[in-house]
């Protein structure tokens, strides 16, 4: 699986690169909404099977970008990540297009979980 | 934490110093006013990824830290809430105590146990900060225009601190917040009177010498921050205003200010010791009424008022106002208007109107809910408004204000409005209501259906909808807090939500009643009026019955009765005391479902109580909803009026609520009564155990023997202004041993009333023995005489069960002579013949019906049982189903011959026999079916409506005999 993983901060995406340690599959990370969407376009989004994208960012915010990808495509999953506890920020991330979404703090578990509920197929 | 490598915790560790940094970098700009709007994004998006990666990474302490910490910025970023230097100096020991931790950790792995503790200090100061910075933004607005005139009041409110030290005056104190409070909006439109008599009345107390610097108070009024946040429609804060803000409050660091900042848990403390105190009040002022004396009772006037009016004040340093909650619905608004392309008003009027701080809490959710409705599905897109002549703005507007004791806050929109048409094709296709229902409802009950459970799912369900808040959730939460919702709209031009909001809910006036030996209280707000029913001379009931439920009309209008003692269960329920009993007591009641009427024994008093929750243990009743303390030290239960009501199933209840009162009734019955049916066990005087169906008793009573009259051959005896014939059971049947029944020396007899062709016969036993429940067929081949419907099995003994329709109508036709009894069963069309054929014996035609299917609907399950046995050992195939909704179900899509007759009692939840009847007369697979009616009602009126609802036939229940003849001719099944 090729996991396209949108945070600005570097921490994340250390701690989600070890998540992923000695599995299959490729994390490619970038560090806010508008690196995300060049990346996707690269390869008119249909190079990754899977977006991790964090709420809070610099240049454009997590929703903008989700926004933006749902413009492209409906088909490529995408999991929201956020600390935000708020119903409404949730309510707004489900409703511009995120397949789903897990809450920091989150473990391995819950991420592997998510990933093979709106995948399909179990990630180690 | 275990399990992560270092290169990864270094990397959290090196990006999280370098983000600390640049947060203390770009505060040191705030601070000195060079910063820009990126500015605050940068330092809250570096607290907001601090605080995720920390939890990420195990370090919890940090998190919390940095959360409390982004807390405090997000206001601040959306300029809502100015940085003071407060703030500011909060957030540098914030970010020192994180550079802390981060040491900590490189040096041993944890944050750090002092680090942890001394967390535990600054948290809550930075959370004080972040709720009392919300009522910094109000002050600024205010400066433009009241700056002077709350500068003064201010000055005379305040004490020095040096004479009046806070804690050796802990009242005054609370005055003066209050007093804060109160300047903390000086330009509000209209002060509320109370306001500015607290105002008032802290000057008077305050001695002239001593004023405060203007500046100082200034400072120390934001920072106090008795929270007010009206930002008046959004209104720009301009940098002036922000110069005047801050110039005084950089001064004010060494809290040496004239007030000071209290824990909201202390206030919470100090309103229930003031709910204590009003307790002992009214013990004081109820022992004072004993003649204890002149003097005493004076005191107890100066102790009454005095508390009342510290009850007031204390009341006040909880209330916030509205506008906290409000004003953040900017964002909101602007939010979802940009994402949904709508063009968006939203106009806040009153945020200054104030309520308990639990309650703004409490109000918050369910209030999102209905701004995001108004611009979701309320507002058009702008083309939309165009083409409907409107202006392409759309306007939310929410309203606050104070009306009859409550808060009102009301939500409206100039939108498309709540149509009729759609509501109801959503509701019929949600299962909530049928067409018929439908097209009986009223407009605004119609409308109200957006309230009813599992309406309101959006359309979309891709989204959060499938998990989503319905407007059920928000009634439910409004009224909670013992508040109510209510709706109005008109097609095309808007819609408005009201909500009304009780002030406060620690004390609360309260009628308190008597019933079944105890005290309990009522809330005020709930009670409409008290009536007070005295039968009138001629003994005739004011009580009446409807489907063996209370009622009363009051005014014309039919008023549901509750017997409190029937529904707290302190009393057998038997509505016919009610009707007996000389005086009744009703207190009529407004609750969600509707008025009705509650029958207490004796009404007390009215009286303030204060409202203690119920103990975990007793939450769950729902008839209560707290409990309080009496002047002489008793507790009492608060009613839960809306709990009670619920319970009660009530008539008044609005039609959703009734539907779906009755669809869970009905299931609850089906599931419970399915197998299992009562019997009266009755000692007949004769050896043998006999028993009664529960289902045709009326009641059980005892007269003395010397009552009993002759009327004929009849034996009678007076009841109820009516004679009632009394058929000796044993005598009847004819049992051995029948004799003797009733000659012993017993002077009282036992009689089972029954009612049958519309009149009432006793039963003559000997003895009453019990109600029991057998769950095993009735046996019917035991049948060794007329009047017996055969015999169960019952543990180790045979029971006979009586026919006691049967004994009766034998012991008419004996006296009057077979022609004169009375007509029980009653033809009213003619159908074609399924068969016309003749048997040549009784298993012929057994055979011959055999061929037949018979759909039997009846709620009763000894009936459901017994007719459906009845039919099949006569040869019929019988499917039997609870009720006309589920008699519908089964014949939905059957073709012509699946079912040849439908056999249906009258009285039955959901849809009854009239119903049922007239809807597969109007179906077209089943329309021509033989219908018959088995039923205990057949008055005149009952036939009539029988005839119209479309029956074949009508039985009065139940005489088997009868109803196969009915059945041999309808189907052309003659004996030979």
């Amino acid at each position: 699986m090729k996991i396209l993983c949108v945070d600005d901060t570097k921490a994340v995406h250390a701690f989600i690169r070890t998540l992923f340690a000695g599995l299959a599959h490729e994390l490619v990370p970038v560090y806010d909404g508008q690196q995300a969407l060049d990346e996707l376009a690269k390869s008119d989004y249909r190079g990754f099977n899977l977006v991790l994208l964090d709420w809070e960012m610099p240049v454009k915010n997590g929703l903008e970008t989700m926004v933006e990808i749902r413009k492209k495509t409906n088909s490529l999953p995408v999991i929201m990540v956020t600390s935000k506890n708020d119903m409404n920020d949730i309510t707004k991330m489900l409703e511009a297009g995120a397949s789903e979404y897990i809450m920091k703090p989150f473990t391995r578990d819950i991420l592997f979980d998510k990933i093979a509920q709106i995948t399909g197929s179990k990630v180690a | 934490m275990q399990g992560l490598p270092k290169e990864a915790l270094d990397e959290y560790i090196g990006e999280t110093r370098e983000m600390c940094e640049r947060v203390s970098i770009n505060l040191g700009l705030v601070e000195k006013k060079e910063h820009d709007d990126e500015t605050l994004n940068s330092i809250y998006r570096d607290m907001h990824s601090i605080k995720g990666s920390s939890y990420l990474f195990g370090f919890k302490h940090i998190g919390e830290l940095a959360h409390a910490m982004e807390t405090v910025l997000d206001p601040i970023r959306h300029k809502s809430v100015v940085a003071s230097s407060a703030i500011i100096d909060a957030l540098y020991g914030g970010l020192d105590l994180i550079t802390k931790m981060m040491e900590s950790i490189v040096a041993s792995g944890e944050e750090g146990a002092a680090n942890a503790s001394n967390l535990s200090k600054i948290v809550p100061r930075i959370a004080d900060l972040s709720a009392a910075s919300l009522g910094a933004d109000l002050r600024v607005l205010n400066d433009h225009s009241g700056v002077a005139e709350s500068h003064d009041q201010w000055r005379q409110s305040v004490t020095d601190d040096s004479t009046n030290s806070a804690s050796k005056n802990p009242v005054p104190d609370i005055v003066k917040i209050v007093a804060a409070a109160n300047a903390a909006h000086p330009a509000a439109p209209k002060p509320t009177p109370a306001a500015t008599e607290s105002v008032a009345e802290t000057s008077e107390k305050v001695p002239d010498r001593l004023t405060a610097p203007a500046a100082a108070a200034s400072g120390s009024v934001t920072d106090n921050g008795s929270g007010s946040g009206n930002d008046r429609g959004g209104a720009k804060m301009s940098e002036e205003a922000v110069e005047k803000r801050e110039s005084p409050a950089k001064e004010d660091h060494g809290g040496d200010a004239s007030t000071i900042r209290i824990q909201v848990s202390l206030l919470d403390n100090l309103m229930n010791l003031v709910g204590e105190l009003v307790l002992v009040r009214n013990q004081v002022l109820q022992f004072s009424g004993k003649g204890v004396g002149e003097d005493f009772q004076k005191l107890s006037q100066r102790l009454n008022i005095v508390t009342s009016e510290l009850q007031n004040d204390v009341m006040k340093t909880r209330m916030q106002p509205v506008g906290t909650i409000l004003t953040k619905f900017h964002r909101v608004v602007r939010d979802m208007s940009r994402d949904l392309s709508k063009k968006i008003e939203l106009k806040l009027e009153g945020t200054e109107t104030e309520l308990d701080k639990t309650l703004v809490e409490a109000v918050k959710d369910p209030l999102t809910h209905l701004v995001r409705n108004s611009v979701d599905h309320g507002l058009e897109k702008p083309e939309d408004r165009r083409k409907a002549g409107k202006a392409e703005t759309g306007t939310v507007l929410i309203r606050s204000y104070h009306e009859g004791g409550q808060v009102i806050i009301e939500i409206s929109d100039d939108g498309r409005g709540l149509s009729r048409e759609k509501i109801g094709k959503k509701a019929v296709q949600k299962g909530l209501m049928t067409e018929e229902q439908l097209a009986k409802m009223s407009e605004r009950d119609v409308q109200a259906l957006i309230f009813a459970p599992g309406f309101s799912t959006a359309e979309k369900v891709s989204n959060i909808s499938g998990r989503g808040v319905g407007m059920d959730v928000v009634k439910t939460n409004i009224e909670r807090i013992g508040g109510s919702i209510d709706l109005q709209s008109t097609l095309g031009s808007g819609t408005t939500v009201r909500l009304k909001i009780p002030l406060t809910l620690a004390i609360i006036p309260a009628l308190v009643i008597k019933s079944g030996g105890s005290r309990f209280a009522i809330p005020q707000v709930k009670v409409v009026e008290l009536v007070r029913l005295e039968r009138d001379k001629k003994g005739s009931a004011r009580i009446e019955l409807l489907q063996g439920r209370p009622v009363y009309r009051l005014r014309g209008a039919l008023l549901p009765l509750v017997d409190l003692c029937a529904a707290l269960k302190l009393a057998p329920d038997s509505p016919d005391d009610l009707i007996l009993k000389p005086i009744n007591n009703i207190i009529v009641l407004s609750s969600e479902a509707g008025m009705f009427g509650l029958v207490v024994d004796e009404i007390v008093d009215s009286a303030d109580i204060v409202v203690k929750p119920l103990s975990q243990l007793l939450k769950n009743l729902s008839a209560y909803s707290g409990a309080t303390i009496m002047g002489d030290g008793t507790v009492v239960l608060i009613l839960d009026v809306h709990g009670l009501s619920m319970a009660a199933d009530l008539n008044g209840a609005t039609s959703e609520d009734r539907h779906n009162q009755r669809a869970a009734a009905a299931a609850t019955q089906s599931r419970s009564i399915q197998d299992t049916a009562e019997y009266l066990m009755v000692d007949l005087g004769v050896p043998g155990r006999y028993a009664i169906p529960l289902c045709l008793v009326n009641r059980l009573e005892e007269f003395d023997k010397k009552s009993i009259e002759l009327a004929g051959e009849q034996r009678v005896v007076r009841y109820r202004d009516a004679l009632l014939p009394l058929i000796t059971v044993a005598r009847q049947l004819g049992l051995p041993g029948a004799d003797k029944v009733n000659s012993d020396g017993a002077d009282r007899v036992s009689v089972v009333v029954m009612s049958k062709m519309n009149r009432l016969f006793g039963l003559e036993v000997k003895n009453i023995v019990d109600v029991v429940q057998i769950d095993s067929n009735i046996d019917s081949d035991l049948r060794d005489r007329p009047g017996i419907l055969g015999s169960v099995i019952r543990g180790k003994e045979v029971v006979v069960i009586l026919d006691a329709f049967k004994i009766v109508e034998e012991s008419v036709a004996k006296l009057s002579g077979a022609n004169s009894a009375p007509q029980t069963a009653f033809k009213f069309r003619d159908t074609k013949p399924l068969l016309s054929v003749v048997a040549k014996s009784e298993s012929d035609a057994r055979s011959m019906r055999g061929k037949i299917r018979i759909l039997l609907a009846e709620d009763t399950a000894f009936f459901r049982r017994h007719v459906k046995a009845f039919l099949e050992s006569a040869g019929y195939q019988v499917v039997a189903v609870v009720n006309g909704e589920e008699a519908l179900k089964t014949l939905d899509g059957v073709g012509p011959s699946d079912f040849a007759m439908v056999v249906t009692d009258i009285e039955m939840p959901l849809v009854d026999g009239f119903d049922l009847v007239k809807r597969i007369r109007a179906t077209a697979n089943v329309g021509s079916l033989p219908v018959i009616a088995l039923t205990t009602r057949i008055r005149k009126v009952d036939l009539d409506r029988g005839a119209e609802a479309g029956f074949t036939a009508y039985l009065e229940k139940f005489n088997g005999d009868i109803l196969l003849q009915h059945m041999d001719r309808i189907f052309g099944v003659t004996a030979a």
